[in-house]
């Protein structure tokens, strides 16, 4: 990265921690009213960065982390979100979701989609969504994959009709759902308010699941590039193992980093490109500060711009016929 | 390249994927103007799904395998990017020139 790239990144930790919890202060105990903040804690840095901000905003007394695996998590999540929030003093309460995901059919009705693309898939094998576009020397689209895996043999893709894709991707956001059922279940018992960890990346560019991970009360780190992120992790004294580890969705049973299913670029490198283009930055310019092609940020410009068209939806709230403005005067809730 | 008569025409093509996409994408936009050269990708006509689902429905249209490396926006990219794709495609491997392609349902 070069200087003046990190020159504009670079946060004022002091100001921004000072802000984002006073933020949080004003929108929990003012706007919503409530006493508190149940956080959903992956083990991941930007769950456990918000966290840390909770506990710094409202006291640790006043936050709830909630792990929330199923059969398919990986085993480390759990482990690096209950140190952490053990390091944090906050409450910290472990749900498995396997039974009420298997309730709602989200393995079966995901495992029928795969069957009818490799009719050996059943018990023991693995899977994960994979996308593959040709790199950003080829003119190649993205395309989606389903990755599976019999037990003790080798990893193959198959290439995803729609309809199966739908219906991988319905079963699954179930996973993200169901926590964010519970997550309120928590809020409503303790007249905590619900905070969502997206970043601006994740953000910006709608990966998340409407209903599911996309809904909190509070985001307070929706408008942070991932980099700060980071920065922000070391400042607030998140463990490493917590820093070092590769931004994962923890959703399919094979191991899936969020490049593989939703970005195309490496995301320390899509975050820098992110931010040259929301700068105003001109790809020629941007090419030269990153060290990168001029016609691969074009490339990545246009996508950026693609995946913002296709989730636009995803951010909107329900649309309604005519305006209500007795309802719209409450519903501005800023940092105060 | 010259014209075979067993094979689809290049404007023949065009004309059924444009009511494809017509029927599949702008179904409640009957205003949008959709010509030859207009871009379909990035324009809030087709999103990445829809790539996949245009795909298909060429492959069963025109009765063509479509490989990875040809999903590009080069060939996919507006209606007459298609034509042009497909009609050398069906000529090139005979698969379209030696079959009818199947009518819409």
């Amino acid at each position: 990265m070069s200087e003046a790239i990190a020159e504009r990144l670079r946060l004022d930790l002091d100001q921004v921690t000072g802000q984002i919890t006073s933020a949080l202060r004003h929108q929990v105990g003012e706007v919503l009213r409530r006493s508190g903040i149940v956080v959903a804690m992956s083990g991941g840095v930007d769950s456990s960065v918000c966290a840390a901000l909770a506990a710094a905003a409202v006291g640790a007394q006043r936050v709830l982390g909630l792990s929330l695996p199923e059969r398919e998590s990986d085993a480390e999540s759990l482990a690096l979100a209950r140190e952490w929030a053990t390091q944090l003093g906050i409450e910290f309460l472990v749900e498995d979701i396997s039974g009420t995901l298997d309730a709602c059919g989200c393995y079966a009705r995901r495992d029928a989609a795969i069957r009818r693309l490799v009719p050996a898939y059943g018990e023991g094998w693995r899977c994960k969504l994979v996308l593959e576009g040709g790199g950003l020397d080829s003119g190649r689209l993205s395309i989606c994959y389903v990755a599976v895996q019999p037990p003790g043999g080798d990893v193959r893709k198959v290439r995803l009709p729609a309809r199966e894709f739908r219906e991988i991707v319905a079963a699954t956001n179930f996973k993200q759902r169901v926590r964010k059922m519970l997550e309120y279940y928590h809020a409503d018992r303790l007249h905590f308010a619900v905070l969502g960890t997206p970043n601006r990346l994740e953000y910006d560019q709608g990966f998340f699941v409407k209903g599911g991970d996309g809904l909190a009360d509070v985001k307070p780190i929706a408008h942070l590039y991932k980099s700060q992120v980071y920065q922000l992790a070391e400042h607030l004294g998140v463990p490493p193992a917590v820093r070092s580890r590769p931004p994962t969705t923890d959703t399919y049973s094979l191991p899936q980093t969020q490049e593989e299913f939703f970005f195309s670029l490496p995301l320390t490198q899509l975050d820098l490109v992110l931010q040259a283009h929301n700068d105003g930055r001109s790809a020629a310019e941007a090419a030269i500060d990153l060290g990168m092609q001029r016609e691969h940020v074009e490339r990545v410009y246009r996508d950026i711009e693609r995946k913002r068209n296709a989730t636009r939806a995803l951010h909107l709230p329900p649309l309604l016929v005519d305006r209500v403005p007795e309802v719209e005067d409450h519903q501005s809730g800023g940092a105060g | 390249m010259s014209e075979q008569t067993t094979g689809p025409a290049q404007s023949e093509i065009v004309d059924r994927t444009r009511a494809y996409v017509r029927e599949n994408f702008l179904y409640m936009r009957p205003d949008w103007k959709l010509g030859d050269e207009d871009p379909l990708l990035g324009t809030g006509v087709i999103d990445s799904i829809g790539v996949i689902e245009l795909v298909e429905f060429l492959q069963d249209a025109f009765r063509l395998a479509i490989v990875e490396d040809e999903i590009t926006e080069q060939n996919l990219g507006s209606l007459a990017a298609i034509g042009r794709f497909v009609h050398q495609k069906c000529h090139a491997n005979g698969s379209g020139a030696s079959v009818r392609p199947r009518q819409l349902a």
